[in-house]
Order: C-alpha cells, then sequence, then structure tokens
C-alpha cells in the first residue's frame, strides 16, 4: 500500500510539463547517444549536468536518469547491426543479436533486445520501489562510525573492481578526497590548498570536474582516434516485429536470472552492468531451452543479457537514495544533482524530501514506457546514426562542454577546471590510471570527512566506536577480509602445497 | 650494462608520471602548515582542519609508490567501462587541446558566436575535413548554440568586441 501511494505521488510530481518534458528529452538523448559511436552515457550526462542548474531537482533527476536508461536501449542497436556495442555492458548481446541480424533476423533480434530491457528496466525500478524505504529506515541507525565504515567499504570495493590495478584506484580515490577538501574549511573557517587563488575560495566544483574528465577527455579521445569502419549492410534491415515483443516471455528462466544478477550486481559499488550481463550470459547458456548454440543466435542469450544490462539502474539507484553512496561514475553525476541543489542523499531524504524520493521511482518507471514507444516509432531512422562521424561528434562535445562549464556559474574559472580535468582525464587514460574513482571520491568525501570529525569530536579522539557498535565493526571486518583475502588464499594454498 | 638497460626502460612515462603525482602528494602534505591558512597549531589532532587533508594526500602518496613498483612488470588492462585511448593520436589531441585553450582566451574578447565559428572552423580543418564540410559545420553549429545559449537561454558571456 506504502509502495503505490509513493508511485502515486510520484507520477503526480512527474505530470508538470517541465518535468515531463525534461524526462522525455533525456530518454531520447539516452537512446540517440546509445547509438552514436563513441558517445556513451557517461559523456553525455557530465555535459548536461551543468544545464540542470536552472531546473527543479527532479527535472534535472529525471533527464539524466532517462539519458542513464535511454543508452542501454540504445547500445543495443549497434550491438545487433554493426557488432559494434554502443556500451561496454552490450557486448554479450552482440555474440547472439549480430548473428541473429545476418541470418535475416534483425528485427527479431532487435524486438527481443528492447523487450528484454523494457522487462529489466521496469522490474529494477519496481525493486527500488519495494528495498529503498526498509533499506533507508535501517540505514537511518546509521551514526557517525557506520557512516564513516560504509563509505570506506564502498571505496576498498570500487578499487577491488579494478583488479591488479587496486593501488592506482585507490590512489586516485585519495585524491578525490583530497579534492573535496579544497577551499573553507565549514567547520574552522580555515583556508585549505587555496593558494590564493579567490575562485578556491569555494572549493572545486563537482560539475566542471566531472565535464572535463568525462565529456572533454573523451571528446579528444574522438577527434584524435581513426574513425572506426564496420560493415553497415545490415543498417538498411532496422525495425521492430510484434512476435519478437513477446518472445522474451518464452524464456522465464533466462530472463529472471537476468533481472536477479542485474539488480543483485547493481547495488554493489563499482562492479558495473558489463559483469552482470555477461554473468546473466553464461548462467543461461546452462538449461537453456532453445536448441541453437549460443554464440550462433540464440534467443535466450540476447534475453538474459540484456534484462541484467537495464536492471542494474534500480539497484544502483538504490544506494545513492539510501545511503548516499554511488556505485559509479554515471550515477556519481546524477548525485551532483542532489548536491548542486543543496540536497544531501540518504536516509534522511526520504522523510525531509518524501517527493524526490517518490519522484525518482517514478522517472524510471515511466522513462521505460517512453523509451519503448520512442524506440517503436523511430527504430530504422535511429540506427542511420551509426553513420556519424565521431570526430564531429567530439567537437560538438567540446564547444557543449565550453557552454556547459560556463553556465553552470557564468565564470571562466568553471571552464578553465573543465579543460584542466579534460586534459588530466586523457593522460590518465593513456596511462591507464583509472579516473572514475577519483570522480567518486570527490562526491563521498564531504561526508566521510564530516562523519570522521563528528565521530573523533565526540569519541576524544578514540578509535573505539568503530569497533564497539555492531554494525561498524560488520564493516570494518568486511574491509579487512577484502584488503587481505588475497593474501589469505595465498597463504593457505602455499600451506597445503606444503603439506602435499 | 644489459640489466641497467632493462631496468631503465621499465621507468615509462606512465611511472614517471605516476611518480610525480605522489611526490606531489608528499610536499602537498609537508607543506601543508603553509598552505592552510591560518594553521591551527594549537587544535587537537581530531579537531584539525588538516586532519582528513593529510590523511587524504598519504592515501594518494603510499598508492601511487605500490602502483609504481606494480608496474615494473607491463599490466594487460582488463574490461572496464574507463575511457579507452590507445587508439588516439596523441598529436592530434594536444592540437585540440591548444586550439580549445586559444577558444578559451578568445571568448571573452570576440564573443561567443564568433570565437565559437573560429574554433570549429579550425577544429574542422585539423580533422581534415573538406572545406565545404568544415564551412558548412562550423556556421551552422555556432549560429545553432548562439540562438539555443545566448539568445534563448540567456548565457551571457560578458561585453566582446563582436557577438
Amino acid at each position: 500500500m506504502e509502495f503505490i501511494d509513493a508511485l502515486s505521488g510520484g507520477l503526480s510530481s512527474l505530470s508538470t510539463l517541465p518535468i515531463a518534458l525534461a524526462l522525455l528529452v533525456g530518454a531520447a538523448l539516452g537512446i540517440v547517444v546509445g547509438v552514436l559511436p563513441g558517445v556513451g552515457p557517461g559523456v553525455t550526462i557530465a555535459v548536461l549536468l551543468p544545464f540542470t542548474y536552472g531546473m527543479a531537482p527532479l527535472g534535472g533527476i529525471s533527464l539524466l536518469l532517462g539519458v542513464y536508461c535511454g543508452a542501454f536501449y540504445g547500445g543495443a542497436v549497434t550491438s545487433i547491426l554493426i557488432r559494434t556495442p554502443g556500451e561496454a555492458s552490450s557486448i554479450m548481446t552482440m555474440f547472439d543479436g549480430y548473428p541473429l541480424a545476418r541470418q535475416g533476423q534483425a528485427q527479431r533480434a532487435l524486438s527481443l533486445a528492447f523487450m528484454s530491457a523494457f522487462v529489466g528496466g521496469i522490474a529494477s525500478a519496481l525493486l527500488l520501489g519495494l528495498v529503498a524505504r526498509p533499506m533507508a529506515s535501517f540505514a537511518g541507525k546509521f551514526g557517525a562510525a557506520e557512516n564513516v565504515m560504509a563509505i570506506l567499504l564502498a571505496a576498498v570495493c570500487i578499487g577491488k573492481a579494478y583488479r591488479r590495478q587496486f593501488p592506482a584506484a585507490m590512489m586516485m580515490m585519495g585524491l578525490g578526497f583530497f579534492l573535496a577538501t579544497v577551499g573553507i574549511d565549514p567547520n574552522s573557517n580555515e583556508q585549505r590548498y587555496t593558494f590564493g587563488i579567490p575562485g578556491m575560495l569555494s572549493g572545486i566544483p563537482l560539475v566542471p570536474v566531472a565535464v572535463g574528465l568525462f565529456g572533454m577527455a573523451q571528446a579528444l579521445v574522438m577527434v584524435s582516434s581513426p574513425v572506426p569502419q564496420f560493415d553497415a549492410s545490415l543498417i538498411q534491415s532496422a525495425g521492430l516485429s510484434w512476435r519478437g515483443f513477446l518472445e522474451p516471455f518464452r524464456y522465464p528462466k533466462a530472463m529472471l536470472k537476468g533481472l536477479f544478477l542485474g539488480s543483485a550486481i547493481g547495488v554493489l559499488p563499482a562492479v558495473g552492468a558489463a559483469l552482470s550481463t555477461s554473468l546473466a550470459y553464461f548462467w543461461a547458456q546452462k538449461g537453456a531451452k532453445d536448441p541453437t548454440p549460443f554464440g550462433q543466435g540464440n534467443p535466450e542469450g540476447i534475453v538474459a543479457a540484456e534484462c541484467a544490462n537495464n536492471s542494474n539502474s534500480g539497484g544502483a539507484m538504490i544506494t545513492v537514495l539510501t545511503l548516499g553512496i554511488p556505485g559509479d561514475a554515471i550515477t556519481a553525476i546524477i548525485m551532483g544533482v542532489f548536491v548542486v541543489h543543496g540536497i544531501v542523499p540518504g536516509p534522511s531524504l526520504f522523510t525531509d524530501r518524501p517527493e524526490i524520493i517518490n519522484g525518482v521511482l517514478a522517472s524510471l518507471l515511466i522513462i521505460n514506457f517512453v523509451i519503448l514507444g520512442l524506440l517503436i516509432l523511430t527504430v530504422k531512422p535511429l540506427a542511420r546514426l551509426a553513420y556519424v562521424n565521431p570526430r564531429i561528434l567530439g567537437l560538438v562535445i567540446l564547444v557543449l562542454g565550453f557552454v556547459g562549464s560556463y553556465s553552470a556559474a557564468n565564470s571562466m574559472y568553471y571552464v578553465i577546471i573543465a579543460a584542466v580535468f579534460g586534459v588530466f582525464g586523457l593522460v590518465f587514460a593513456r596511462g591507464n590510471i583509472p579516473t572514475i574513482p577519483l570522480i567518486l571520491g570527490m562526491v563521498m568525501g564531504d561526508t566521510l570527512e564530516a562523519s570522521l570529525r563528528q565521530l573523533l569530536g565526540r569519541s576524544d579522539g578514540s578509535l573505539e566506536p568503530f569497533v564497539t557498535r555492531p554494525m561498524s565493526l560488520a564493516m570494518l571486518i568486511a574491509i579487512v577480509l577484502i584488503l587481505f583475502w588475497p593474501f589469505l588464499m595465498a597463504l593457505t594454498k602455499r600451506v597445503q602445497r606444503r603439506k602435499d | 650494462m644489459t640489466t641497467l638497460q632493462s631496468r631503465r626502460s621499465k621507468w615509462t612515462w606512465d611511472r614517471l608520471f605516476l611518480f610525480a603525482l605522489s611526490f606531489i602528494a608528499v610536499c602537498i602534505w609537508y607543506f601543508s602548515t603553509q598552505l592552510i591558512q591560518p594553521y591551527p597549531h594549537n587544535a587537537n589532532w581530531f579537531e584539525s582542519a588538516a586532519l582528513f587533508p593529510k590523511l587524504s594526500l598519504l592515501i594518494v602518496a603510499f598508492a601511487g609508490l605500490i602502483e609504481i613498483y606494480q608496474r615494473r612488470h607491463q599490466m594487460a588492462s582488463g574490461e572496464s567501462e574507463e575511457l579507452d585511448s590507445s587508439a588516439a593520436n596523441v598529436q592530434d589531441a594536444i592540437s585540440m587541446v591548444v586550439a580549445f585553450a586559444l577558444y578559451m582566451l578568445a571568448v571573452p574578447f570576440m564573443g561567443y558566436l564568433v570565437s565559437t565559428l573560429i574554433f570549429l572552423a579550425v577544429g574542422c580543418w585539423l580533422l581534415q575535413f573538406d572545406r565545404r564540410t568544415s564551412l558548412l559545420l562550423a556556421i551552422t553549429l555556432s549560429v545553432t548554440m548562439w540562438l539555443v545559449f545566448v539568445k534563448i537561454l540567456k548565457v551571457y558571456f560578458g561585453h566582446a568586441w563582436f557577438i
């Protein structure tokens, strides 16, 4: 009942024209950027972020959520028709989608992918509605010690997702934490690391950093990379078939496997949709109903992968809304909309601004209907966007990045920050140094510092509360285990070898 | 001699870059007393405004050094959502960065429309588009951007010589 109330409340929040328009534009843009070569949702969301300044918070969030979800659908188009995944998470769709298209069944493959993604999106939105509130009331019991440990646990998980690059990821996370401290300290009014530059008194703003790291760096890569060549013979065959739309429901097992993995992995920080789609794909191979071998056009491969892919969005938003911890770069930038409007995501948001929570839930639901409707109407011309030269797109992103970062504060200081971080983003990418942890560190840094100082201030500098509070202790143990697990495994293997 | 050469060859630019970042982090950590104004000399360590940034800088320096040590062997980059710049031509990227920097400098003096038009034309020339495409792209895009941002969204770029 509470869920229905929340949903109807959210729907009424969305019924204003500017918010509905933002949702529609976001969904359309998302589909387009999913198809456009080289442009992903991260770049688009980063470039759009400054333009959400002048919008109502829910309008801005709906716009960015539209892009986020739309790109999942759009990515399938290029995976199936030109064997070029729009997103890393669409690779698995390509394995069976492209062979199906080569067999003259492009319309069936596209319909399968869109309907599976639709089911995934709706299920993840429902999951968000059902899980977020109880999780928030649980997180509401968190004190400063639990907040610190939750952020540290998220940081370690994010670092571990980079496997052998764990130290590099932690280094960038530390840099993000540090950059979040620049400016006037809110507790003591001391100027920290401003180097006498007046603009830096208010800190290093998140918006131009995101525009630079994700927008401008990507644009620089696009303009300096050769134009990719692809077999475009199947683009003309783009379309949809109504039978294909109903086909995913013939494979409920594959669908459930995708839904389960997509939602569960979406909640985990930094693991991302790419892993959930590949796990769902390989899981669907076991006990598949359709006799076609996987990799040669098995529809269950598409169903599992697309269900997993799109069911990530709801899971990823759960941690943002309930804990204020973003799981990846995109949700970190979406969280930027909250920050820009002075809204603090976390358990208190559910009581202070329920219209935002309900609005996000309703947005996630409605966006999927809007996207499916837009795809039905435009799939044929949409597929032709794959012909657009990515170098032209790179130039457009640079110009948009300029005006976007400038208009965020009508200041060239913002443009300079965006340009500097754009160059940094390119250098980091060339050096194989991850940049996503930097933005996550910047987003979580303020809360981490505030909670740490609050805890230490209350306990007179004692670290005891970290081990005396059960939830904090549990998270501390989890951190230690995650950090030392490889060493423990290596040690047990060595001991076993000696015994043998 | 061979050992020395192989050791030297392992000091690739990315390791040097990581070392520079770690070194800068250590320097900022060391000079924090001057970089935080006024520095809270009398505050307890746990109440100090320097605690968190100094901890963060330590993470940067320490993790950076471990990464440098790990990179003495070639590492295969795994599947991730990070930006892949392996196909990018550094020279093209640098020329575009220079063009963008000049564009940033030009806007306050020459106005948004004229600067954007010139930047797009130069960008198209750098990317070796043919003259017709370049002209069409530069004029259409700059006029559209100017109409949308300056005329409709009222973004004010200051008083300049041109529009």
